[in-house]
């Protein structure tokens, strides 16, 4: 029996140096994964910073409750995510509507908003997701305050292959997206991912040698700006504006 | 402890960087090196890693070694092992969390990279810790060596950066083949080519059973046209 | 149903573990030479991939996921940090099961199977689909046909490479880039041919 005290000593000393070094790096941890969210909605915006935490508290966060196409409250921390793959807390997308292949989709999503002064829309921040190539691509796409003009868009995490779909990353791509329109004069989507260069206002850049990745961001960009996704909420908040 | 010397050293440290590299010629911890190739500086990563848990786990398991019983042997290494890389995995985390996105389940792989296992049995078990550093150590780079440079080939000439700056002219299109990731197999191929241009001992045996007449032309006999 | 019959046939061919993933290559080479051995090789890793990965779901969705030991009254525990030594763990001890009740029940498997089953613990292919099944966070059923999916597609390649290897005996290739050489450049070329299933969307 001897003989197992040397291992039996090296699996305890194993267990206590992961259990330390884990816990102890795992406030480091969720911090950056909550400062990343932040930078890519900032980056969405157009803005880089270094100061994120005091650029993202001018932020208001509302909620969009996808079943009634209301603003809603919501108390403590939530994350979409997190509540899309819960059976309570998200809905089957129905298999016509589904175009960016999401399955199933929370009841209510946060969207970011940035008030003037006088309590005016200056842009806001939608979070979007979708299936590209080879799995869900998550990002924020930003819209300016006529709600229909785009300023950025920013993907925070996607499969896609590096140098092919996984350009999405790539800045030069992303700045053909500032300035252009999302919704015809009638309020349908007619903005998508084109192949080669872009020359009208709603089309985008294609990217080379990754044709289902342009045509899963099309499709993202067509749901949840649509009538299943933000689109009514984007209606509404457009009406406000005008009325004031 | 008997002081180890200068030469042995050396030796120690650098025969797995080419005469017997852990990749082109033992055939071992393949695996990682497809998947993370596209990029130098994810590459670079991956590779202080491995170095890093190659070393410490022959380090640690040498050390323990005479009060391993033989019919637990791999679940202790496992575990110093698995530790070691949940700590690596933890840190990057921590502390380099853009990369660790790009390595996501690969940096876990590295507990079944064979070259870590397979030097932790084939070395660290009967050698003296010092020893058995160096040896982890030279294997980690030897692993480097071919890492890094299929991810050079593949950064420069397949989107035309190195470590993300642009190197090639601004016009230089990208080349699809070289950043899809099995690129890398033909890269790996081709180097593995070239070492045993250099170094003949490495060469495989033929085993055509048909080898007497390979490589040599035909001799028609003229006789038998004539006769 | 449909739905795990497209899930087996992306696990299998899009998704291929060996030719898209790049997983358990260290025995993809080594045990390719004859499709004998790696038939034997293939089948035990669909085995050993069938049993651990839904073993690895139970565990990770019963004690090691934020917030899943609330059943034993600990809401804010996560363990997430020890996954990889508990997987590993499992496979371990899972091969280490599998090797002797086939030695003492079907001795004649056994026979087969035997000398891949050691090999098999340290087969990235096996962690790997473990880790990825958490990744893309499978159901229990789910997580069943991914294992054998995930297996068969391994076991596919590695005959496939085989086949290939046997016929290749008989080529004339360069001094130096024989063997393992050469290899490298078919499986580079195969797994350029499975790409091509990438995209298809099921």
């Amino acid at each position: 029996m001897n003989k197992m005290i040397i291992p039996l000593i090296a699996c305890v000393a194993c267990a206590v140096i992961v259990s330390v070094t884990a816990v102890s790096v795992r406030p480091e941890q969720k911090l950056n994964i909550e400062n990343e969210k932040k930078l890519k909605i900032l980056a969405a915006a157009g803005i880089v910073t270094d100061k994120v935490d005091s650029e993202f508290s001018k932020i208001k966060t509302l909620y969009v409750d996808f079943e009634s196409n209301i603003l809603v409250e919501v108390n403590g921390a939530y994350d979409h995510i997190k509540a899309s793959s819960n059976a309570n807390s998200s809905s089957l997308v129905p298999k016509d509507q589904d175009i960016a292949i999401l399955k199933r989709r929370e009841n209510i999503a946060p969207i970011y908003v940035w008030y003037s002064e006088a309590d005016q829309i200056q842009k806001i921040v939608l979070p979007i997701r979708g299936y590209g190539l080879w799995g869900t691509l998550y990002g924020y796409l930003s819209l300016d305050a006529d709600l229909n003009t785009v300023k950025g868009i920013e993907y925070y995490d996607h499969k896609e292959t590096p140098g092919l779909g996984g350009e999405v990353d790539n800045p030069t791509w992303k700045s053909d997206w500032n300035g252009k329109k999302v919704y015809d004069s009638s309020g349908k989507v007619i903005l998508y991912v084109t192949k080669g260069p872009s020359s009208e206002e709603y089309e985008i850049d294609g990217i080379s040698g990754a044709t289902l990745t342009s045509n899963g961001v099309t499709n993202m960009i067509r749901y949840w700006l649509g009538e299943n996704g933000y689109g009514p909420v984007l209606e509404k908040l457009r009406a406000k504006a005008a009325n004031v | 402890m008997k002081a180890i010397s200068v030469k042995e050293t050396r030796k120690l440290l650098f025969t797995p960087i080419v005469e017997n590299n852990p990749i082109a010629l033992q055939i071992l911890g393949i695996c990682s090196a497809l998947a993370v190739t596209v990029k130098m500086d994810v590459t670079l990563i991956m590779c202080i890693a491995l170095t890093s848990v190659v070393t410490l786990s022959n380090l640690f398991i040498s050390i323990i070694r005479h009060y391993i019983p033989d019919s637990i042997r791999i679940i202790v290494q496992m575990t110093i092992i698995s530790s070691l890389v949940i700590i690596v995995d933890e840190l990057l985390k921590a502390y380099a969390y853009e990369a660790s996105k790009q390595l996501s389940v690969f940096v876990g792989l590295i507990i079944t990279n064979c070259i870590v296992m397979g030097r932790a049995e084939a070395y660290a078990m009967k050698n003296p810790p010092i020893k058995s550093m160096l040896d982890g150590f030279g294997n980690g780079l030897g692993y480097s060596f071919v890492l890094l440079i299929v991810a050079a080939v593949r950064e420069i000439f397949g989107s035309g950066t190195f470590f993300g700056m642009q190197l090639m002219p601004e016009n230089y299109p990208i080349n699809n083949f070289l950043l899809l990731p099995p690129s890398s197999f033909i890269i790996i191929g081709i180097m593995i080519w070239v070492i045993r241009s250099f170094s003949k001992s490495q060469v495989e045996e033929n085993e055509n059973p048909l080898k007497a007449h390979t490589f040599k032309p035909l001799k028609v006999k003229k006789e038998v046209a004539s006769g | 149903m449909a739905d795990l019959l497209n899930l087996f046939v992306k696990t299998v061919f899009i998704e291929n573990i060996a030719l898209s993933l790049f997983l358990g290559m260290c025995t993809f080479f080594a045990i390719s030479k004859q499709v004998k051995a790696a038939f034997g090789l293939g089948i035990a890793v669909i085995v050993v991939l069938t049993i651990t990965v839904p073993l690895n779901n139970l565990i990770y969705n019963f004690v090691l996921k934020e917030g899943a030991l609330s059943w034993a009254g600990l809401d804010d525990t996560n363990l997430q940090f020890v996954g990889l030594i508990t997987y590993i763990g499992v496979i371990a001890a899972a091969v280490q099961i599998l090797e002797m009740f086939l030695d003492k029940y079907v001795p004649a498997l056994y026979n087969a199977l035997g000398i891949f089953l050691p090999l098999i613990t340290v087969n990235c292919a096996i962690l790997g689909a473990s880790l990825f099944m958490i990744e893309k966070n499978y159901s229990f059923t789910e997580s069943v046909v991914y294992g054998f999916g995930a297996g068969f597609g391994w076991a596919l390649a590695i005959v496939l490479l085989a086949g290939i290897r046997e016929k290749l005996k008989y080529s004339d290739i360069p001094e130096g880039l024989r063997g393992l050489g050469i290899t490298f450049v078919i499986v580079g070329l195969m797994s350029f041919g499975f790409m091509s299933f990438g995209g298809i969307l099921l």
